[in-house]
């Protein structure tokens, strides 16, 4: 009784050790929808997620029917990969269920006996004797389906459609703010520019408006353009260090896309992402 | 002899329920202060309150809902939502642990002995002891279930903070 009541005593303190923050933001941001003009062509809608996903879904602004070619359409990361959307791969999925069961189960004497009229003793002692002896037919069905990438998507005019493929942001995220809090021992603000920044990716999109006759392609540019980390300086004063990203960076909670994250041994409630689309047009 | 014993039980029912009714709160009280009229909000965007003509508000947080890091100030007339951290302080509640374990060990071991005395009573077929076996046993569940009701331990184990009583919106950095 008094281990159980010493090994429940153990104390549990709080511990908040810093606050890190992160914006992305386009090389040429398209502030809301109302920024585009009435006859552009193409509009481009980048989304990232709370750990970097990036999804791209396209609006068709024409009258005509468009095309996008994903064979022709990339992304690229801040480490150079380019990658297609276009993903040859076929992929298989299989799924077999039985169907049927058993012939010639085991047949109940009794029943028989019954039906012969045989009573009496002779009936109720055959009506506990089960003969046996199934053959099983059952059968296997298997569905198989083949998942095919499509190489092209239209998309009917001032309709939209979606890339299809979510792609990671190297460098965006929570997990990425976890690990700059805790790998930084002081306090950092810094604020970048397109040319040199930290995480980066870059999209191509190439577009048909004539049936195929001709594509045209347009280029969006993501990049990290902040990070900044504040410390706790002292035990618990966690707004001081949230004041001081705010001090730092007054136009923290206006950009399209931030993260705000704070690195405590509490895991929830404990970051904000304000996602908005990231537009470019053409 | 008996009164003696009676003396110290009621003390143990007294301790046990001031320290119940001081540590083992479910929810956890504090001032926000800033602009009048300021919304505050959850990390959810539940709504907790709205800052008074004096630029004040009592927010009232569930302790079950863990350690908020932020909540949302929205200023009148604006669309944007202000984190702003919430302060805390540490200090343990291991007084509240043992109460628990204290009355969680006191209802095992009283319970136990009680069936045990039960069933030797029932066999010998003596009535007289079964009432006060019984009796026993009641005021052990009593004194248990009290002590129980301060929380799981499980619970608990976030609550060794305390929400700072005065809390302050960032509304003065970011407009």
């Amino acid at each position: 009784m008094a281990a159980g009541m010493l090994s429940s005593c153990s104390t549990q303190y709080l511990n908040v050790t810093g606050v890190a923050y992160q914006s992305i933001r386009a090389k040429n941001p398209v502030a809301n929808r109302l920024d585009i003009p009435q006859d552009a062509t193409i509009i481009v809608s980048c989304q990232v997620g709370a750990n970097g996903e990036f999804n791209v879904l396209v609006q068709n602004n024409s009258d005509k029917i468009m095309t996008i070619d994903r064979t022709k359409s990339f992304f690229r990361n801040q480490s150079g990969n380019s990658v297609p959307y276009y993903d040859p791969t076929v992929r298989v999925q299989s799924q077999s269920t039985m169907v049927g069961g058993e012939t010639g189960a085991s047949v109940n004497l009794g029943s028989i006996a019954s039906a012969a009229g045989i009573g009496g003793a002779l009936g109720t002692a055959l009506g506990g004797v089960n003969v046996g002896g199934s053959k099983s037919n059952a059968t296997t069905n298997t569905n198989t389906t083949y998942i095919v990438d499509q190489p092209q998507i239209s998309i009917a005019p001032h309709g939209q459609a979606s890339m299809g493929r979510t792609f990671m942001i190297e460098g965006v995220g929570l997990a990425f703010l976890s690990q700059a809090v805790s790998s930084t021992p002081t306090d950092v603000s810094n604020v970048f520019t397109p040319t040199q920044t930290y995480a980066a990716c870059n999209l191509c999109i190439s577009y048909s408006v004539d049936d195929g006759k001709t594509f045209e392609t347009i280029l969006t540019d993501i990049y990290a353009n902040s990070l900044l980390v504040s410390k706790v300086k002292q035990a618990g004063m966690v707004n001081d260090a949230l004041r001081n990203i705010y001090l730092n960076k007054s136009d923290a909670l206006t950009e399209s896309w931030y993260a705000l994250y704070f690195q405590s041994d509490a895991k929830q409630n404990n970051n904000k992402v304000q996602v908005s689309e990231i537009l470019n047009f053409k | 002899m008996i009164m003696g014993r009676i003396k110290y039980i009621l003390f143990g029912m007294v301790t046990m329920l001031a320290v119940s009714f001081t540590s083992c709160s479910s929810t956890q009280t504090f001032m926000v202060q800033g602009v009048p009229g300021t919304v505050i909000s959850s990390p959810t965007n539940q709504r907790l309150g709205v800052l008074d003509n004096m630029g004040q508000a009592q927010i009232k947080t569930k302790r079950k809902d863990g350690y908020y890091h932020y909540l949302q100030a929205q200023v009148p007339g604006s669309n944007l939502q202000v984190p702003f951290a919430l302060d805390y302080k540490n200090h343990s509640r291991a007084a509240q642990r043992g109460a628990f374990a204290f009355g969680k060990y006191t209802l095992l071991v009283g319970s136990i002995g009680c069936s045990i005395g039960s069933i030797a009573c029932l066999i010998a077929g003596e009535k007289g002891p079964i009432v006060g076996v019984l009796l026993g046993g009641a005021l052990g569940g009593a004194l248990g279930g009290l002590a129980l009701s301060a929380g799981n331990p499980k619970d608990i184990i976030n609550r060794d903070y305390d929400y700072m009583k005065r809390q302050t919106t960032n509304s003065d950095i970011l407009k």
